[in-house]
Order: C-alpha cells, then sequence, then structure tokens
C-alpha cells in the first residue's frame, strides 16, 4: 500500500515541479522576431527569401534564426544563404526575390527597402 | 479562444462517431473517445480533402465533419448493440486533487504562447504552412531546405492545428496549450473509468492521479501529448480484452500511427505484445482499422519521397558501428530519463508484486518493452551524433507509455494489497 500511495503522491507532484515555460529563446534575440514580423508584412505568399543571420549553420544559433524566420514567415520560402562549410549559397541569394540580413550588412546590387529592428530587407 | 470552440466541436462529432461504432458507450470514456475520435476526424477528412484538391475552408472541413459523423451516428443499426462500456464511475475525494492538478496543467499550458523549439520546427511550423496554403504543401515538405521539420512525421496534429487557424480566421499559437489539455483530460477520463472497473472509487481516483505524471505531457504543441493520449487509451483498451474495446482501441492505435512514427512502432509493439501474451490470430485481427488509418501517410509519403532521416543510407554501417556502445546508450538514456523518482518506484513496485499477479499484465509490460527496444534500435542507426539524440529525445518520448505502465503497477499494488 505504501508504494501504491507514494506513487499517486510522486506523480502528482511531479506536475507541480516542472519549470514556468518561458520564451527565453526570443528574450534572448532581442528584436528579431519584430523584424521577421516586419518581413511578413512587406511580403506576400509564395515569395522566396534568402535569409543572412550572425550564426554558424549548424550552431544552435543559426538553427533558432533560421526555424524562427520559417515559423514566422510561413507561406514564404525561406532560403539559408550560408552552406554547412560555411560558405554562401549563391544560387539562393541569386533566385530569391528577397535577401534579409539582421544584424550583418549585404554586398549586394538589390535595392533597399528598408532597415529596422536590427536588420534590412532587399528586393530583387 | 477559437482552440477552445474547436475542442467543443470536435468532441461533440466525435461522440456522434464513437456512438455509431458502440451504441451503448457513455459517461467519461464516451467524452474522452470523443476528443480522440474528433481529432482524428479532422484528420481524415483534412487529408483527403488535400488529396483531392479541395482547399480548406472552416465551411467544407466542418460540413464533411459533420455529414460524416451525422451519416454514422444515424445509421446506428449499424453500431453492435452490446458494449462494455458501462460508463458508471462513483467519485472520491481523491478526484477533486486530480482536477486540481489538471487545473494547473491547463494554466502551464495555456500561461504562454506555445514556447517548444519542436513546435516552431516541426508541427507548428507544418500546421502554419498548410493553413497558409489552405492544403498540404508538398513544395514544402519536399524542398531540401525544409528537411529540419522532419517531412515524414505523420501529420494528424498539424491538420488539427490548421482546423484550429482556419476556426480563428488567422494563424495564432497563443492557445494552442488548449488542445494539448483536451488530450491529456482525454486520456484520464478514459484512465479513470477503466479503473473504475477494476477497483475501489478510492483506488481508481488514485491510479488516475498517479497518471497525471505520463499524461499531462509538459511538452504543449507537440505531437508527443496526442500520441500519449492514443496510445495510451489504446493500450489500456486492448488490455481489457472484449470486443468492444478492441473496437476502439483499433482505431485508436491506427491514429497513433498518423501523430507520430513511435506510433506506428507501437502498432507493431502491440501485435507482438499480443503474439506473446498468447491471443487468439482471430482477435489480433481485429486491429485491422489501424492499419486502414496508418496507410494513407505511409503511402503519400512514400509517393512524394519524403526522406526518413533514420533510413539515411548507411543505416547497416551505422547499426553495427554502434552495437558494441549499447551500454553506454542505456546509460545515457537512463541518465535523460523523464521523472526517474516516479520511474524507480514503478521499478521497485516491479519486484514487489506476486509473479503471478505480474503475468496478468503481460501485454502492456511487453509492449512498453518492445516499443523500448524500437527506440534504442533508432538511436543505433541514426545519422545524427548518437549521445546528442539521446539527450535531446529520449527524455520526452519516454513518458509516452508512462500512463499505461502507471496504471497497471498501481492496479497490480492494488490487487496485492487485497490479496
Amino acid at each position: 500500500m505504501l508504494a501504491f500511495i507514494s506513487i499517486a503522491l510522486v506523480a502528482a507532484g511531479s506536475v507541480f515541479f516542472r519549470p514556468v515555460p518561458a520564451h527565453r529563446l526570443d528574450e534572448a534575440w532581442g528584436d528579431y522576431p519584430e523584424f521577421l514580423a516586419a518581413i511578413r508584412t512587406t511580403t506576400h505568399n509564395g515569395d522566396t527569401i534568402a535569409l543572412l543571420v550572425p550564426a554558424r549553420r549548424g550552431s544552435n544559433d543559426y538553427s533558432y534564426a533560421y526555424f524562427r524566420a520559417s515559423y514566422f514567415l510561413a507561406g514564404r520560402e525561406v532560403l539559408p544563404v550560408i552552406d554547412d562549410n560555411g560558405r554562401i549559397i549563391a544560387g539562393n541569394v541569386r533566385d530569391a526575390q528577397f535577401v534579409a540580413a539582421w544584424h550583418g550588412r549585404l554586398a549586394s546590387e538589390r535595392p533597399l527597402l528598408w532597415r529596422a529592428h536590427g536588420g534590412e530587407l532587399h528586393d530583387r | 479562444m477559437a482552440a477552445f470552440f474547436v475542442v467543443i466541436t470536435l468532441t461533440v462529432v466525435g461522440m456522434m462517431i464513437a456512438l455509431a461504432i458502440d451504441r451503448h458507450l457513455s459517461g467519461l470514456s464516451l467524452i474522452g473517445l470523443g476528443f480522440l475520435y474528433g481529432s482524428g476526424a479532422v484528420y481524415v477528412v483534412m487529408l483527403a480533402l488535400s488529396v483531392v484538391g479541395v482547399r480548406w475552408s472552416i465551411l467544407n472541413v466542418t460540413a464533411v465533419l459533420l455529414l460524416i459523423s451525422g451519416v454514422r451516428f444515424f445509421s446506428l443499426g449499424l453500431g453492435p448493440r452490446a458494449s462494455g462500456l458501462a460508463g458508471k464511475v462513483t467519485m472520491s475525494p481523491v478526484d477533486i486533487v486530480t482536477c486540481v492538478v489538471l487545473a494547473a496543467y491547463v494554466w502551464y499550458a495555456t500561461r504562454i504562447a506555445a514556447w517548444h523549439w519542436d513546435f516552431w520546427a516541426i508541427w507548428g511550423l507544418k500546421a502554419r504552412v498548410f493553413f497558409e496554403a489552405r492544403g498540404i504543401d508538398w513544395h514544402f515538405l519536399g524542398s531540401r531546405w525544409n528537411a529540419f521539420a522532419h517531412p515524414d512525421y505523420p501529420l494528424l496534429l498539424p491538420l488539427n492545428d490548421a482546423y484550429i487557424a482556419l476556426a480563428n480566421g488567422e494563424w495564432s499559437d497563443r492557445w494552442i496549450g488548449i488542445q494539448s489539455a483536451a488530450f491529456a483530460l482525454a486520456l484520464l477520463l478514459i484512465v479513470r473509468e477503466e479503473a473504475a472497473r477494476e477497483t475501489t472509487p478510492r483506488k481508481a481516483a488514485a491510479i488516475t492521479l498517479a497518471t497525471t505524471a505520463f499524461a499531462l505531457s509538459p511538452q504543449i504543441g507537440l505531437a508527443d501529448g496526442p500520441l500519449i493520449a492514443f496510445g495510451g487509451a489504446a493500450l489500456l483498451l486492448i488490455r481489457r480484452g472484449d470486443d468492444a474495446a478492441f473496437r476502439h482501441a483499433a482505431i485508436l492505435l491506427g491514429l497513433a500511427a498518423a501523430t507520430k512514427n513511435e506510433g506506428m512502432t507501437l502498432c507493431v509493439a502491440v501485435v507482438i505484445a499480443l503474439i506473446v501474451a498468447r491471443t487468439p490470430l482471430r482477435k489480433i485481427a481485429q486491429l485491422w482499422p489501424a492499419l486502414i488509418l496508418a496507410a494513407p501517410w505511409l503511402i503519400l509519403r512514400a509517393a512524394h519521397h519524403l526522406p526518413t532521416d533514420l533510413a539515411a543510407p548507411g543505416m547497416l554501417g551505422r547499426l553495427t558501428a554502434r552495437v558494441a556502445a549499447l551500454p553506454q546508450l542505456g546509460e545515457m538514456m537512463l541518465e535523460t530519463l523523464s521523472n526517474p523518482i516516479l520511474w524507480s518506484l514503478v521499478a521497485i513496485s516491479l519486484v514487489i508484486v506476486p509473479f503471478r499477479i505480474l503475468r496478468t499484465e503481460k501485454f502492456v509490460l511487453v509492449t512498453t518493452l518492445v516499443q523500448l527496444l524500437f527506440f534504442m534500435l533508432a538511436y543505433l542507426v541514426t545519422p545524427l551524433d548518437a549521445a546528442w539524440h539521446v539527450a535531446s529525445s529520449f527524455g520526452r518520448i519516454s513518458t509516452q507509455l508512462g500512463a499505461p505502465v502507471v496504471f497497471v503497477i498501481m492496479t497490480m499494488l492494488a490487487r496485492t494489497a487485497s490479496s
């Protein structure tokens, strides 16, 4: 009976000891969500957007930035700019309708659409 | 709050389907199965509409849902007359504690918008993409740049999330936690009724309370919660063993397979466990609806060449190279186990319970063991770093069969105490 009661108490108690949920990653990335929201406002479903962020591909930071952009910009096609070896994926930069750079400058002839929330968006 | 109204709608739709399957179904199980079937129905309808090229709208999806459930409900003659689900449950003061735990969980699940990494990268992402496309976006799934979103994963949850967005008129992940809470509640209702069949109201309430540790999944917005509900309910109903329970279990198993790849291995684990438990083949064959529900996605993902990362080239090589590291792998799995104190108590209980009682629960215990072996196999063949893969996933997936395991351990302890 002791085991029976112990399991019930430990089980119920464990639910109360879970960490309080928080958007820690978003908080750590400052105005990145606002930057993505601004891109969403400028672009339309079906558009392709090449994304440049100051993080090494394969790192957790890069994954966060790329996944979050894909989520915020659902309906648009988000393309990475850096490959696994750290080289520029020229095809993606060339083919994308828009190029977005956050905390970085893009050496490009593309016209600048806007600069805000720590980043900039270039048109084709 | 569209999520709340969707949960109510799906429960009503699902209750009609559940009654069409088993017209004498009532009580807590009717509500629990109702929501689970409702979420399964919306998956089937949206998948079918997308395959035939019909753009989703809240009107056409809901209309088809109501049509299907209504036709089944009003053709009750098709349903069998006899049922084992009596639906009579006497409540106990312990149930109040469970309600408090559940209320705390609802707060936890809805305090903020969905926050899990895998929600943005997999489940929520697909739902949002499909919502924008008003159908399954095969281009998105097939793009090499979106391999991180695991295009091969089954789509029950993303399609349910997309339905919430259709009802809302726009994408919002603020209240998606309501859906996670609904899956948890559905399982608890079924657990409570199953426990009530076997023991006193107080013990049955305590068993339900104990299962909250695993039924209330901390992974809000991820597919683990729905899988825990579908898989856990299926195992408990198969364990009961009558024909009506098997019919429900077959559908629930199919929905588990439509939720996560682990749901597919669970179907295999169940069949193996039933064979080990010397269940007649005729009885096992009654689980055929699970295959029907799992098949469409398997066919579609093969037709669209959606890759499964575990099956990446070199699988056999990875397996043979890592077999020697199996003890270390097992050690890592133990280290990352979610809720270790509770699992320790479960392990101790297995020693306390007499063997003659233990062998009566062969089915759930063997299913869990076989599923665990599937997890180990996945870690052996993964193209990712195995240690990283274990560390980042085992704590989460080890909770998937926790609810039925705790249920059988608690019932065995109750029987041991009585005897």
